[in-house]
């Protein structure tokens, strides 16, 4: 059942980097004018974002997009791991390790 | 030198084992809530990234008149990934604010507050408000337009406070009005005093939590019955850790595909214009200003409002000494009382934005 999950989890998460590498691709398509400050519509109203904010140039899209498709894998991977850590230390609970841990630790002491 | 002497040598100097042995032998209730633990050390999370990034911010960040606005231009525009370390440092700071509410209020409809944790709570209390002047003293830095305005509108409220508030008003502003003088004391503000108050209260939170341990379900509690438990270290921290890594993910690919933009630079001759909107994390309280009309018994309605407010913040701190028996007909009042709370905050933001 444990490992129903974490297939699941893996492949939620191949799904995800791809979903970022196709919108990254699709966000570097877009035009370089919309990332330059839009012409103020009219004096009254108020413009709360008038320069945007985003990647510079195309290479900074792309690092940036890589980096975020690597911070994904790297996260899942470590899910991953943390879950079998997880259950190696619910089984040492289970077997009271810590507590004979500590009592050696207190007798070696004296 | 071999590890194990290493080890041995940090031992004897720092003695970190006795920390960690009273981690080992702390408990953690496992039970159907137990979800809700992780949102306290998911704002730990959030705000030691708002501390890094503030850090990062604070190197190019001007805070004068001439040059505030300035210096976030050539932050978003021209130093690399300046950006991205803005985006961050703005979403880390929404999320952060909205898991203290999610918090304090399932703290509130799981009764964790009680005997003898009333003093966790309200130190819980004093740090969202202190979350929130992170928040507004924050938003006023980039001097924009809409910065500006909103910190008119907001630092004009308290003066609807009898005797007290026109002072308070003039205090945050340093004058009469929002000028270069409140930029200087909202970035004094936000580096240096609200962080030195926050190490403080949050030290003394984590040492109530830790001294009183966490609390288990009200229901749980009744039936006098020991529920299962994880160890804290390194059972519990582990799997807190998984969610620390998807919230971290989740915060970076938000801050990525919704950066934080900059305004055009604020006028200060320019009037208020109208339809100003605070951040999110206001707007009910905005929108429960805006449905009190203009005198009531002879008072002026904002006056009302702020006195109601006033009262419902009181009452909020005091929830725990005014909740004293959870189990009665009370209790249950209270409980519901949350729910309505959560229910009104939710209709007022939304109403708010129409």
């Amino acid at each position: 059942m444990r490992r129903f999950y974490i297939k699941k989890i893996i492949s939620s998460g191949v799904i995800l980097a791809v979903l970022i590498f196709c919108g990254s691709s699709f966000l570097l398509g877009t035009s370089p004018q919309s990332q330059l400050p839009k012409v103020k519509e009219s004096p009254e109203k108020i413009q709360p974002e008038e320069i945007s904010a985003g990647p510079r140039n195309i290479k900074e899209k792309t690092a940036v997009f890589v980096f975020l498709g690597w911070l994904w894998l790297s996260i899942l991977v470590l899910i991953y791991f943390l879950q079998q850590k997880i259950k190696e230390v619910d089984r040492l609970q289970a077997m009271k390790f810590f507590e004979a841990e500590r009592k050696f630790k207190v007798n070696h002491r004296r | 030198m071999p590890k194990q002497n290493w080890k041995e040598w940090w031992e004897e100097r720092l003695g970190l084992e006795s920390i960690f042995s009273f981690l080992r032998h702390k408990e953690v209730p496992r039970h159907k809530h137990t979800l809700w633990y992780y949102t306290g050390s998911a704002i730990l999370v959030f705000f030691v990234i708002q501390v890094l990034t503030g850090f990062l911010l604070l190197l190019y960040y001007k805070p004068t008149l001439d040059e505030a606005h300035q210096s976030i231009q050539r932050l978003i525009s021209e130093v690399p990934y300046g950006w991205l370390i803005r985006s961050i440092h703005h979403w880390s700071a929404t999320m952060m604010i909205a898991f203290v509410f999610i918090h304090l209020m399932s703290i509130w409809l799981l009764k964790s507050y009680r005997k003898p944790r009333e003093l966790t709570w309200m130190s819980g209390v004093f740090l969202l408000f202190i979350t929130l002047g992170f928040g507004f003293t924050g938003y006023l830095l980039p001097w924009d337009e809409l910065s500006l305005a909103a910190t008119k509108v907001g630092t004009d409220i308290p003066r609807a406070i009898p005797l007290v508030g026109p002072w308070i008003s003039e205090l945050l502003r340093g004058g009469a009005d929002v000028t270069g003088e409140t930029l200087t004391r909202f970035f004094g503000l936000h580096v240096s005093i609200l962080p030195m108050l926050i190490i403080f209260l949050l030290g003394f939170h984590l040492y109530l939590v830790q001294k009183q341990g966490m609390s288990v379900p009200f229901q749980g509690e009744l039936k006098k019955e020991k529920l299962p438990y994880h160890s804290f270290w390194p059972n519990f921290v582990l799997r807190e850790s998984i969610f620390w890594l998807i919230l971290f993910g989740i915060l970076i690919t938000i801050s990525v595909f919704f950066p934080r933009g900059l305004g055009n630079p604020a006028d200060l001759l320019a009037p208020t214009p109208p339809g100003i909107k605070p951040e999110w994390y206001f707007l009910f309280i905005f929108q429960t200003l805006k449905l009190f009309p203009a005198t009531i018994l002879g008072i002026s309605g904002e006056t009302f409002a702020i006195l109601f407010i006033l009262a419902g913040v009181i009452l909020f701190f005091f929830l725990p000494v005014i909740d004293n028996r959870p189990t009665g007909r009370k209790g249950q009042i209270i409980t519901w009382a949350g729910v309505t709370l959560i229910i009104y905050a939710l209709v007022m933001s939304i109403w708010s934005l129409l």
